[in-house]
């Protein structure tokens, strides 16, 4: 039997803390559906994440590196659902072995 | 593929955004051949086979943008051509609204059952054995299906232990709802005119963006520039769609920003529409006709009327939320244009009606109203001004998800005749559209009051939409929670409204 993938163990410094910025730059260019896609994942498997909307201070022009996303705090520009979950799944695997 | 956001979205929404722009800065047309490669830049194809063919194709989609046919592909004609006709502070459209751009259509194959790589060549290979037209056979380790045979039955698919059979549907032609696409010589899709009724389903379903209506954001941006003044109401949808920095209180001066004199809801009109249509259903129903089917959504009106002519006038004859709200402001202001902001591909049609010409300018969509604030640079984080809807009741805003209607027009009913039970059915998307009216004209639903919308989940799955669809739906809801007034008869715009 496959085991569920599962956080416990992990100390509460784990938590990814996933913040897109929602800024009228990014939502045309998808930041919503990551929002979306973001939290469905967190819905489908065991992973302590915080998916947050926010805006950019101060105001920034995202015209050409939209959507703009915070991943533990690195700022990841032109992102996307699959780079999100990507990094997700990464940093799962990574907390695992730690 | 709505609420996933693929290249297709990213293409149709930068289209918007660079024609908005363009319209904005005032460039002289000849400029306008550079926005292909603004779009496209580099020399490496991303999504075709040739960076050439990606251009050629977002070239097609800048004209659409601008209200202008796609150019015929055997003669030269630069992407500027005939657009000086377009640069007018007015409606600019020809007909059709929605086209296939068939150098982008890759011209898939119509329905289908295929055999895949899942295939064992099974001892038992009960796919040969089910088909009642001998059209499976076994050939070199692997079943396979003689398409001039197959008669599509799906016996085969459902017979093999490996799921191997595969049915699949042109994604074209499975999102649309009354079968108008058919193919041309060439295997390209091809809208039927007489069967269309522009829902726009086809053109967020096709994988290739092969497929695009036209926007009329630019003649909207020239008017805006001009010195009519131009109203926007924008459809109960909207509550959402631009993200949390955009909360219905900083829709209104967010549209200021952009030049608009005013905004109102069209949720306000839904209020009398709701009322109207309580009135006509406790009226006439049964006496006059067998059941009622809403009216609000215009492919769903237009569909019932086209494929059900024996049952059309069961159809509410009812003004929809948009000219409602329209007239409303027209009457106020009769020298303004107004701009209808929706969910719908198919309000830019009804807007064409004769009925409606002279009481709706302008159809945009979100989308297109996305490119509008992007191109505008508009910064929602400095809007701090705020200025709330507060006409409008939760009946008429629950208008753009599926059931709203019904609900909003059985309160109505029940506030006239609070004993009165009414049975009522609704379906969403055209296919089940189609099917709910089959078994009214049967006769098996007289005494109903029918909901019909054309899109998946009511108007929030409309083609011109962002957010998807269950935050969409949040969003309304907690909106309508929000609402004082919570039942249409309540509204101050309903004129001798039974009052609870």
């Amino acid at each position: 039997m496959t085991p569920k993938t599962t956080n416990k163990g992990r100390d509460k410094m784990s938590k990814i803390h996933l913040n897109v910025c929602v800024c009228p730059c990014c939502v045309m260019a998808g930041a919503m559906d990551i929002l979306a896609e973001a939290e469905g994942l967190k819905k489908q498997i065991d992973v302590d994440i915080a998916v947050r909307a926010v805006k950019c201070f101060p105001a920034a022009k995202h015209d050409v590196i939209a959507p703009v996303i915070y991943f533990r705090g690195e700022m990841i520009e032109n992102a996307s659902a699959q780079t999100v979950m990507a990094k997700i799944f990464a940093d799962e695997r990574g907390g695992k072995r730690n | 593929m709505r609420g996933i956001y693929t290249p297709v979205t990213e293409i149709r929404r930068k289209v918007f955004a660079e024609v908005a722009r363009f319209a904005y800065e005032k460039k002289e047309f000849s400029e306008i051949d550079t926005l292909p490669y603004q779009i496209i830049p580099g020399e490496v194809a991303l999504y075709r086979d040739s960076v050439f063919k990606e251009r050629a194709i977002v070239a097609e989609r800048i004209r659409l943008a601008m209200g202008l046919n796609p150019r015929p592909v055997d003669r030269h004609a630069p992407l500027h051509e005939g657009m000086e006709a377009s640069d007018i502070p007015d409606t600019y459209y020809e007909p059709p609204l929605i086209s296939v751009m068939k150098f982008a259509c890759e011209a898939c194959p119509e329905s289908a059952y295929q055999v895949t790589d899942n295939c064992r060549s099974c001892l038992a290979h009960p796919c040969t054995a089910v088909c009642p037209v001998q059209a499976v056979s076994i050939k070199k380790g692997k079943a396979i299906i003689n398409k001039d045979v197959c008669i599509l039955c799906g016996r085969c698919k459902d017979a093999c232990p490996y799921n191997a059979i595969v049915h699949f549907d042109r994604p074209c032609a499975k999102a649309c709802g009354v079968d108008a696409i058919q193919s041309d010589e060439l295997g390209r899709a091809e809208i039927n005119r007489e069967r269309c009724v522009s829902c726009g389903m086809c053109l967020v379903n096709c994988p290739f963006a092969a497929i695009a209506d036209k926007s009329q954001i630019f003649q909207l941006i020239r008017a805006i520039q001009s010195e009519t003044e131009v109203i926007a109401e924008i459809a109960p949808a909207f509550v959402g769609q631009f993200g949390p920095l955009l909360p219905p209180e900083k829709i209104k001066p967010t549209l200021k920003q952009l030049g608009f004199h005013d905004v109102y809801e069209v949720a306000v009109g839904a209020d009398i529409g709701a009322v109207e249509e309580a009135k006509h259903f406790l009226a006439d129903v049964p006496q006059k006709q067998s059941f009622l089917a809403t009216s609000c959504c215009p492919a769903w009106a237009s569909m019932a009327k086209k494929l059900f002519p024996d049952i059309a006038h069961c159809v509410s004859d009812g003004m929809t939320p948009m000219v409602e709200t329209a007239r409303m402001i027209k009457k106020k202001k009769p020298n303004c244009k107004i701009a209808f902001i929706g969910p719908c591909a198919a309000k830019k049609l009804e807007a064409k009606r004769k009925s409606v010409r002279s009481d709706v300018d302008f159809v945009i969509t979100f989308e297109e109203l996305m490119g509008m604030m992007v191109a505008k640079g508009i910064s929602w984080e400095e809007t701090e001004k705020e200025e709330a809807f507060c006409n409008a009741t939760a009946a008429g805003r629950g208008y753009p998800v599926s059931g709203g209607v019904a609900e909003a027009i059985i309160t109505a009913i029940h506030d006239q005749a609070p004993e009165r039970e009414i049975p009522t059915e609704r379906a969403d998307t055209l296919s089940d559209c189609r099917k709910m009216l089959q078994i009214a004209k049967a006769g098996k639903r007289n005494g109903y009051l029918l909901e019909g919308m054309a899109c998946p989940g009511g108007c929030i799955g409309g083609a011109g939409t962002i957010l998807p669809l269950a935050k969409a739906n949040n969003a309304i809801k907690k909106y309508k929670e929000q609402s004082e007034m919570k039942r249409a008869t309540e509204s101050k715009f309903v004129k001798n409204a039974p009052k609870q």
